[in-house]
């Protein structure tokens, strides 16, 4: 592992980290630089750390990491995904707050400046806002009692506890298939919400997660969108239903068609 | 109006409610409150050194009660003003 660039030493008490790794389908280090391209208008002089096979030049610095574990993603057809470094993000952040956010989560306002503010040692998100039915709801994991915790967005400050629920998160990648036998997911994909979602559930002994919920919805845009445009105030996107023009940050589900569309 | 212009209203009222729910929300002294009317009803029952629960179930004690609905009024009015002009232009379309 090699660092690249240096930035400000005051910069260092809080930024944002992002993971990018290309995979024979899918170059997701062009959705990072456009995934930083809207973090530098929104939440500017925050610091942008990439974790990635290669060098992001837009990036305040690049953590070049060896290839994560390989995983399999499979809706619409099995393709190679390497989501699975994201666990790394404790021992990997050089911030003392981090968030840490997926590169096709576009950001277009300032509501991440607020996570930073709390004093919240954990912030992820647990309703969503599903776009194409226009429904707001929490989703059950599996069978399970327990609702998900998106891993999307992700604020954590570095203490004890912290370590910890990262250290079951990574527990609970590396025992996945009997995780997903208990909860009733899919063995095959490793999800890294469900794994995330796991070690919160152990740190809290299964019950009340309420404390550590984003008090508002991550608007999501199914793999049934295609994203038409995207300017840097807003992307456009196109359903069965029609188009629609978000203005606000979103989660982009179909990442092919956002590629296409950068 | 057809089925199909109703739900691109819905959606887009929606999305706009979606905005209002994130952007209500503000820092105060760590703790995250929402600047909505059962906040804004509330905080003028409080007084200088009240402790009070955020939308995390944090407590947190506001040491200066007037700045605290100062604050919050502000952010509400704010936003409800924008709610009211995106409203009108999404209803209108």
């Amino acid at each position: 592992m090699s660092m690249t660039k240096n930035i400000k030493q005051s910069s260092y008490d809080k930024g944002i980290i992002l993971f990018s790794f290309d995979t024979p389908e899918l170059e997701y280090s062009k959705i990072t630089k456009k995934c930083i391209e809207l973090l530098r208008i929104y939440c500017p002089d925050i610091p942008v750390v990439v974790v990635a096979d290669k060098i992001i030049d837009s990036a305040d610095w690049t953590i070049l990491s060896e290839e994560p574990q390989s995983n399999i993603h499979n809706l619409r057809g099995p393709k190679q995904w390497k989501n699975l470094a994201r666990v790394d993000a404790y021992d990997l952040s050089p911030f003392d707050c981090t968030i840490v956010i997926d590169s096709d989560y576009l950001v277009y306002d300032n509501n991440l400046l607020k996570l930073f503010e709390s004093e919240q040692s954990v912030l992820a998100h647990r309703s969503w806002c599903d776009l194409n039915y226009a429904e707001v709801s929490d989703m059950p994991m599996g069978n399970s009692m327990l609702d998900m915790m998106w891993a999307t967005v992700l604020m954590f400050r570095k203490n004890t506890e912290v370590k910890q629920m990262f250290d079951h998160w990574r527990n609970a990648i590396k025992n996945y298939p009997y995780f997903a036998e208990l909860f009733g997911v899919n063995k095959r994909m490793v999800r890294n919400d469900y794994a995330f979602t796991i070690a919160m559930a152990k740190m809290q002994d299964h019950g009340s997660m309420d404390h550590t919920v984003i008090p508002w919805n991550i608007v999501t845009a199914n793999q049934n969108f295609e994203v038409k445009e995207i300017t840097s105030k807003n992307i456009v996107l196109e359903d069965q239903h029609g188009k629609i023009t978000v203005d606000q940050s979103v989660h982009i589900l179909n990442k092919e068609s956002l590629l296409n569309a950068i | 109006m057809s089925s199909k212009q109703r739900f691109k209203l819905k959606r887009d009222l929606l999305l706009l409610q979606q905005r209002v729910k994130s952007q209500e929300v503000f820092v105060y002294n760590g703790c995250m409150f929402r600047a909505d009317t059962a906040t804004v009803a509330y905080a003028q029952t409080i007084q200088d050194g009240t402790t009070i629960i955020d939308t995390n179930q944090t407590p947190c004690k506001i040491e200066n009660a007037e700045d605290f609905q100062r604050t919050l009024k502000l952010k509400h009015n704010e936003i409800l003003n924008e709610y009211d002009k995106e409203y009108q232009t999404i209803i209108v379309r």
